[in-house]
């Protein structure tokens, strides 16, 4: 389970596998990138738990329908989601490659 | 007495990593377990959207420093898929015959450290890395380096094999197996490691589908999924080979499975050599820039890593990807610990977490 920022839209990414059939299915849903809230998965999919923890801090989405977790892999909250296109890492001090 | 809380780590010789845990215990009994990662959070999928598509394997190679590899075909496959390269037909036997050297290398590794979190100091882990260094000898005459291959190009790879890889190959696979035959005198006849490791961690086969657990974690909760197997890539439809699986799911079974697994896979290095065409070739392209060829429709590649299903999924840009996902498989089995423990003695709980294999470079990205 992942996200795509598409600048104007957000996407979600939900990468399903049947294990009794072997086939995958990729589930997308649009979302706005101002304010962007989608229901949690886990009630279907107890699989995705981490997954959509990580999407959220990443991303800025909010998950409905779960308590809120402390973060998972960030540190602190900063201003801007890490993965989003807005977050130009370039900006920050470090000289870039190109 | 009442629950007590402990914490385990960030630093700590067992957790294989930066790894903290918050334990409850009550007197000597685990109640919950909740594992805290992201000590080593550096953003890799945020660094590779702005590299080009050459720089990025040294990043993904730098997620599992245990099988490097395996990490190096999931995403320089996912590149050629998203061109749509054809590997050539030398170069898929190769690579096979490669990745699996790199899967025993890695459940050596693995099989090492989990004897000495069971208190069996030393006398297989200095076996296990006996082997392992035969393997990494091998690697390393074929990529160049030890550790941190690279050697994987779109359609191929970096370098021709060299000249008695064959003949090296196969005394290596005899080497392994009778030296990794001699493990079950060790293990399965100590009192000890049983005791430790029987009915201990049990993970439920509904538990390990229902809470997206992968690889050998899974296999030895008695599912028989394996990527090689139920999506064939490379070579694994031309070869035989068995999946190994457990069936009560505890840390024995999956030390079972991993240990059969070595078995296949130097059965698996075996066919793969004896088909293997003697000429023919194997060099690829270097991983230049996509150009014009890039088709902006998602690319997913699932690949079955020594530590479970590695999965990227892709959205290719010109230069780089436009967006990178890297599902770690070691993240999603992780997260079951907290599962796995419940119930187990304190002192066990360093035996399971081990039973795992995480890497947390994986785990955190």
């Amino acid at each position: 389970m992942t996200a795509v920022d598409y600048g104007t839209y957000l996407e979600v990414v939900y990468i399903l596998y049947n294990l009794s059939t072997r086939q995958h299915e990729l589930v997308t849903v649009k979302l706005p990138p101002e304010n962007p809230e989608i229901e949690t998965a886990t009630k279907i999919f107890p699989a995705a738990d981490w997954f959509e923890r990580e999407m959220s801090e990443m991303f800025g989405i909010k998950i409905r329908g779960r308590k809120t977790d402390r973060l998972l892999l960030k540190e602190w909250n900063g201003a801007e989601p890490p993965l989003r296109k807005s977050f130009k890492w370039q900006n920050r001090g470090y000289k870039t490659l190109e | 007495m009442g629950v007590m809380r402990i914490n385990v780590g960030p630093i700590h010789p067992s957790t294989h990593g930066v790894l903290r845990l918050i334990v409850d215990v009550d007197g000597d009994t685990v109640k919950s377990v909740e594992p805290r990662i992201g000590f080593l959070h550096r953003g890799v999928e945020k660094l590779m959207e702005n590299r080009m598509y050459m720089q990025s394997p040294s990043y993904t190679e730098k997620l599992d420093y245990v099988a490097p590899m395996a990490w190096d075909d999931l995403f320089v496959s996912s590149v050629e898929k998203a061109i749509g390269i054809e590997v050539k037909e030398r170069a898929k036997y190769a690579r096979t015959i490669l990745l699996e050297f790199q899967r025993i290398a890695s459940h050596l590794l693995w099989l090492g450290t989990f004897v000495n979190d069971n208190g069996q100091l030393f006398t297989l882990f200095m076996w296990a890395f006996r082997e392992r260094a035969e393997v990494l000898k091998l690697l390393e005459d074929v990529s160049g380096s030890r550790m941190f291959y690279v050697n994987w190009r779109l359609g191929g790879l970096q370098r021709e094999l060299p000249a008695d890889f064959k003949k090296r190959a196969y005394a290596l696979c005899d080497y392994l197996q009778q030296h990794i035959s001699e493990y079950p005198d060790l293990l399965d006849s100590n009192p000890v490691f049983l005791e430790r490791t029987r009915g201990v961690g049990v993970l439920s086969k509904s538990d390990a589908i229902t809470y997206g657990a992968s690889g050998p974690v899974l296999r030895g909760s008695g599912v028989a999924e394996d990527t090689r197997q139920s999506e064939p890539y490379y070579v694994y439809d031309k070869v035989t080979f068995r999946v190994p699986i457990g069936s009560k799911g505890d840390c024995y079974d999956r030390y079972r499975v991993r240990y059969e697994e070595m078995l296949q896979s130097i059965r698996i290095i075996r066919q793969a050599l004896d088909l293997m065409p003697d000429t023919g070739d194997m060099i690829g392209m270097p991983i230049r820039l996509i150009g014009p060829n890039a088709k902006p429709d998602p690319v997913m590649v699932r690949r079955e890593l020594p530590r479970g299903e590695g999965i990227i999924y892709m959205i290719p840009d010109k230069q780089r990807p436009y967006r990178i996902y890297l599902r770690s498989p070691a993240f999603a089995n992780l997260s079951l610990l907290g599962r796995m423990s419940v119930n187990c003695k304190f002192a066990d709980l360093f035996p399971v977490l081990g039973s795992i294999d995480i890497v947390l470079a994986e785990v955190d990205r």
